[in-house]
């Protein structure tokens, strides 16, 4: 129990308490006669709880719904929205430009032709096929000078006899 | 100090007089027992729907709101869902109190949202709004304590309601508002006072401009 402050005086004006009880008992009969029997009848708990029921309230209609309309209904939207989206798909796959790898790999191609053409080069069967050549420059060369020696008295001999 | 039992200017027209205690009567009544939620619904009945009338003015929609409110109640005590600890009239009235705000609540929506010309929308502006009063206060004192309590805040006109319509116990409006006993009983003072100034007020003005 909550303790109060005994200078608290709780009913400072009795007259004024008085007089709102007095608009309270006015408010309160204001109601048809036979209010709490009504209100019995109405609430009275009974074996089914459906019963408590607000008996001044008008009865609403009760709207059936087909539940089955609904349920075709979400079944052709899904279906719709599937197919929307299946064909927007379709229609971006097509019209996307496709890459061709033809020629990348052509470039590709040439590029490591010519990579194996180079190493082709510095081989070492190409070094010796050099060597042979420069080997037999250097045998042309010291045989040069005799048949230089000879070409040129021949040439004398020749130019005095005529 | 003022923590008086149910005021007798609320009783029912049918009192019990030996008035049980109430958690033997909750029982019974949750063993639906027929005679005992009699007992119950007699007790309360006329302090719901003076609660109810003093907020909407309506005795249709004040009987409506007491009775979904004992409805309310005959559910939850046969159901087996409320549990007895003392606190069965703050429970009550706060129902009460519920109902009461969300009819407020409706009936600013319905006044807010209603298409001007809309022949359905001014029929539930009628249903929604408080009828004026002007006849049934014959008394003019009456009349001009009603005003004074409307002119009240919210706070204060609440705490006066379920003072004198309801006839709470300020102890059980505490626990039902759940607020400190003290602040309620000077809140209690401050709206007496407030109200004696309306009053005197009006009177003077009325004898000033008969």
């Amino acid at each position: 129990m909550t303790n109060i402050d005994p200078n608290i005086n709780t009913n400072p004006d009795p007259a004024l308490s008085a007089l709102l009880n007095d608009l309270a008992r006015a408010d309160a009969g204001t109601s048809r006669p036979g209010l709490e029997a009504r209100l019995f009848a109405a609430t009275m708990p009974a074996a089914e709880p459906a019963t408590l029921r607000l008996v001044s309230t008008p009865e609403t209609p009760t709207v059936r719904v087909r539940r089955s309309f609904f349920t075709a209904s979400r079944i052709a939207a899904a279906l719709l929205l599937a197919g929307g989206l299946f064909a927007l798909l379709l229609a971006q796959s097509s019209s996307t430009p496709t890459t061709t790898p033809s020629e990348p790999l052509a470039a590709s191609t040439v590029e490591e032709l010519d990579l194996a053409l180079a190493i082709k080069s510095a081989e070492p069967d190409n070094l010796a096929t050099l060597s042979d050549d420069l080997e037999l420059l250097a045998k042309d060369a010291e045989s040069l000078p005799t048949i230089a020696d000879r070409d040129w008295t021949t040439g004398l001999l020749s130019e005095g006899t005529m | 100090m003022d923590l008086a039992p149910t005021p007798a200017h609320l009783q029912s027209s049918d009192p019990d007089p030996s008035q049980p205690a109430i958690e033997p009567l909750l029982a019974r009544c949750a063993a639906r027992d027929q005679d005992a939620w009699r007992q119950l619904v007699n007790r309360y009945a006329r302090r719901l729907y003076a609660l109810a009338y003093s907020r909407t003015k309506d005795p249709v929609l004040a009987e409506e709101i007491a009775q979904s409110v004992l409805a309310t109640v005959a559910t939850t005590l046969t159901q087996g869902t409320y549990a007895e600890q003392g606190r069965f009239e703050p429970w009550l009235f706060r129902i009460a109190m519920n109902r009461l705000r969300d009819h407020a609540r409706r009936a600013a929506h319905q006044r807010t949202h209603r298409a001007p010309g809309d022949p359905d929308a001014a029929l539930q502006h009628l249903a929604a709004a408080p009828a004026s009063q002007p006849s049934i206060d014959p008394d003019p004192k009456l009349a001009s304590l009603r005003n004074a309590v409307e002119s009240l805040n919210d706070q204060e006109r609440e705490l006066i309601e379920l003072r004198h319509h309801a006839g709470l116990e300020f102890k059980a409006i505490a626990e039902l508002l759940n607020e400190p006993l003290g602040t309620l009983l000077a809140r209690h003072h401050r709206a007496l006072k407030k109200l004696r100034t309306i009053l005197e007020s009006a009177s003077s003005t009325t004898e000033a401009n008969p």
